[in-house]
């Protein structure tokens, strides 16, 4: 007999999603602070993670979020922590030690206006840069952008997966329309999601090298408690976890550190492309916009415009192939974004002259709509 | 223009058949009749006038045209002078409280007088309930002027606004607000109204308004200029996100006024927890269900830390004690080196659940349950400024708001234990202090 498909259709809010997301990837640890556009994530986990039987912690400030994820993390926990920009700017200093500890986490940063207090309750892609550049120093980081209500559920369980694979932070950013935004979404009970749990040593503690440049660059992890006795720390370290200031010894690790998140990009860089094999004209977008420049291709073909959409989901590592591959095949790109051009100038870096790269930029706080992308196309095309 | 005495209902405590203070004004009146009703006094509010409340600008006044009504300069009674009084009937029409009467035989208008300054209703009435108040000593502390403009963005029934503005009445014109995200910054700065405070306001961020402070503070140092410099800051901000900042300018005896309105919560962002929520509180990250049942432990007890810090002024106020909070801020102002800092519970209608007309008696059971007891800490000695002869059980002030409403009796007793505990270590501290001042005298 064929077993019933347990399956769930729920009208979710982004926020929403994201949790279901995070508990279905073994989320099992949260510390936050409330902050508008993030606050429904800490409010549901309030009350779902006690029911089973994790733990939910609100903390006196962001600072203090992120070190209790890190801590939760190095003792085995799948942590998480949501906010939005100004809790995300707190919060840098503590993800670059993330970054050099190599400890797996999730932020979850609900964009807002910025800079400062900003625009509390309205949308921004602005903390795209941020997201790569914030905390100081040559790092990787890996940044993924949902746009639909399913995807944030996706993303979510992918971003705790590349955290726990390459034992690095990894931010999801959610604009305010995305995460306060309700739409369907169907959740299959037995669906077969892929849940990447970090590597563990096999070998004896007393084998044990924390911080091994193995060809994979990602050493085994483990647990604070378990028997393996290493130090974590901030400084640049050696292979066992001691400080250095050898150039023999920083040199590999930096470089590992790069190479565990470089020589994986095939699987990091998610994308898609919406009819762009024949477009003329394509918009590069991400999070909210892109649900807006699909509508705008769309009403574009219904006017004999060839208009495909390039629909970036990985933000960080940035998505050289798949750009080069539209700018090769487009005569006109168009990059519209909430900020004054974060992505657009990585675009037109990229670009060798094969398309013209134009810009929208909006940043009064309202999302872009498709008529507008499409005057935008008629101004250039 | 001077705010007048009069007579006001000061605890909610008379029966309905009672009729004391309505007899003991007929008394007084003799064939006039009283001017004050028992049914409404026994329905009144709070803190509500219940005769007539002597307006600074009388319409009665106003409208006689022959001069029979005068307002006294001193106390602010107004007198109907019945030689001149033509039983024109005008001032009955003109009172909008309906608190001017008229006798048809004897064809004149009377009203309270208060009795000479000292009111029969008053001393009449078994229960306390009502209260001869002087407006001189609270008008004593105020400005004239108004800075806060009307139409704020505040909740209905915020005592949050009422503070601020009673608090800029004091302060004066020669001040500078701080503040941070969080609801009285959209009072302050008129967000979206531009209906806010006529006062220079910073709106700094979470983590560095006494930061700030203390920058714009040592440079008026530097150039001598003086000026009232006063943060007015939520609990979230204080007792979580800038606690260090606080403590270390604390440290540094820097010149400020803190003022912490705690409304327990992060109201702006809708009633989340903060280190000031009380046991047993539910809020939307300290749910209640099989596993939790609201906040499952004490509050932080910001003054007393403040007090440990040992800065110039600490004490403690309340919306329901407007005097009370007049004098203290009066006295922080007044504090030539190092920091004061007042903690006021402002009941939130929004966050806790209870009718936006009742933040004031929820304010006043707080200090009446030795919940939130006042005092107030300078020169080493801490003293409580006001004791309740008789504490009500925090069942009294829990059964108002709903943010309690699941606590069954255990949990009740529990939040009970806590409190005794702390007023009993208030106690402590104040008796251990008192020796310290009978030594020292």
């Amino acid at each position: 007999m064929k077993k019933k498909v347990q399956k769930r259709e729920l009208l979710l809010q982004g926020n929403e999603a994201v949790v279901e997301g995070a508990l279905k990837a073994g989320c099992n640890f949260f510390a936050g602070y409330p902050i508008t556009p993030a606050t429904e994530i800490s409010e549901i986990l309030s009350v779902r993670l006690p029911q089973l039987d994790g733990t939910f912690i609100q903390m006196e400030d962001e600072i203090a979020s992120i070190g209790a994820v890190i801590g939760a993390s190095l003792a085995g926990a799948k942590a998480m922590t949501a906010t939005s920009g100004p809790g995300f700017s707190l919060m840098q200093e503590n993800i670059g030690f993330a970054v050099i500890a190599e400890v797996p986490c999730v932020i979850v940063n609900a964009m807002r206006g910025g800079p400062s207090t900003g625009l509390p309750t309205m949308p921004s892609q602005s903390d795209v840069m941020q997201a790569r550049w914030g905390t100081h120093g040559d790092h990787p980081i890996i940044a993924l952008c949902p746009s639909t209500i399913r995807e944030c559920y996706d993303l979510t369980i992918k971003a705790f997966n590349y955290s726990e694979k390459f034992r690095v932070p990894v931010l999801l950013l959610v604009d305010e329309v995305v995460a306060h935004m309700r739409e369907k979404i169907t959740i299959y009970e037995d669906e077969d999601v892929e849940i990447f749990n970090r590597v563990k040593p096999t070998v004896p503690p007393e084998w044990y090298i924390p911080f091994e440049d193995t060809p994979k660059g990602v050493p085994a992890m483990a647990n604070f408690g378990d028997g393996y006795r290493y130090h974590v720390t901030g400084l640049t370290h050696d292979i066992r976890g001691f400080p250095t200031s050898r150039p023999d010894e920083i040199d590999p690790f930096i470089r590992r550190l790069f190479r565990k998140v470089s020589q994986n990009f095939a699987d990091i860089q998610i994308g898609e492309f919406y009819q762009t094999d024949d477009a003329d004209i394509t918009i590069i977008a991400y999070g909210c916009v892109a649900r807006s420049a699909r509508r705008a291709a769309a009403d574009g073909r219904e006017r004999g415009l060839k208009v495909g959409v390039l629909k970036m989901n990985t933000i960080w590592p940035f998505m050289r192939a798949s750009v080069e591959k539209v700018l090769r095949t487009s005569k006109v790109v168009i990059v519209p974004e909430m900020n004054m051009g974060q992505i657009s100038r990585e675009v037109k870096r990229v670009n060798k002259g094969d398309a013209k790269v134009f810009t929208i930029n909006k940043v009064d706080g309202k999302i872009i709509t498709p008529q507008e992308i499409l005057s935008r196309i008629k101004e250039v095309y | 223009m001077k705010l007048s005495n009069f007579v006001r209902k000061i605890r909610d405590v008379c029966p309905p058949d009672c009729s004391a203070c309505e007899k003991a004004c007929a008394e007084k009146m003799g064939n006039l009749g009283p001017v004050i009703n028992a049914g409404q006094v026994h329905k009144a509010g709070v803190y509500k006038a219940i005769t007539c409340v002597q307006c600074g600008n009388p319409a009665c006044k106003d409208v006689c045209p022959n001069d029979a009504i005068v307002k006294d300069e001193e106390s602010g009674v107004v007198r109907v002078i019945q030689e001149n009084c033509i039983g024109c009937e005008a001032c009955t029409e003109a009172c909008p409280y309906q608190n001017m009467f008229f006798d048809s035989n004897a064809k004149v208008a009377f009203k309270c007088d208060l009795c000479g300054g000292a009111p029969e209703c008053v001393s009449a009435c078994p229960y306390g309930a009502l209260e001869y108040f002087r407006g001189g000593t609270i008008r004593g502390y105020l400005n004239d002027e108004e800075y806060l403009s009307p139409g704020t963005r505040a909740c209905a029934g915020c005592p949050g606004e009422l503070i601020y503005r009673f608090s800029q009445r004091i302060l004066g014109s020669n001040t500078v607000f701080f503040g941070c995200p969080g609801c009285m910054t959209i009072l302050m700065t008129g967000h979206e109204t531009m209906a806010g405070s006529r006062l220079p306001y910073v709106s700094c961020l979470f983590t560095n308004v006494i930061s700030t402070m203390t920058g714009t503070s040592r440079y008026y140092r530097h150039i001598g200029k003086e000026a009232n410099l006063v943060a007015y800051v939520g609990d979230g901000c204080l007792s979580d996100i800038e606690f260090q900042a606080l403590s270390a300018a604390a440290m540094r005896r820097e010149k400020l006024i803190v003022l912490c309105y705690d409304n327990e919560g992060y109201q702006n962002t809708g009633n989340q927890m903060s280190s000031t929520t009380a046991f047993g509180s539910l809020t939307t990250t300290s749910p209640v269900g099989k596993e939790l049942r609201g906040k499952d432990r004490d509050s932080k007890y910001m003054p007393l830390i403040m007090v440990a810090h040992d800065i110039s002024y600490v004490a403690t106020a309340s919306p329901a004690y407007l005097e009370d909070y007049a004098r203290k801020l009066t006295k922080a102002m007044n504090v030539k080196d190092g920091m004061s800092y007042i903690h006021i519970l402002t009941p939130c209608p929004t966050g806790w659940g209870f009718p936006i007309d009742k933040s004031i008696d929820v304010g006043k059971l707080a200090v009446e349950t030795n919940y939130f007891p006042l005092w107030e800490y300078e020169d080493g000695i801490l003293r409580l400024t006001y004791k309740s002869d008789k504490p009500q059980p925090i069942s009294a002030y829990t059964k108002l708001i709903s943010r309690y409403r699941h606590m069954n009796e255990d949990e009740l007793q529990q939040l009970q234990r806590l409190v005794d505990k702390r007023f009993n270590k208030l106690g402590l501290y104040s008796q251990s202090f008192r020796q310290k001042e009978a030594l020292r005298t």
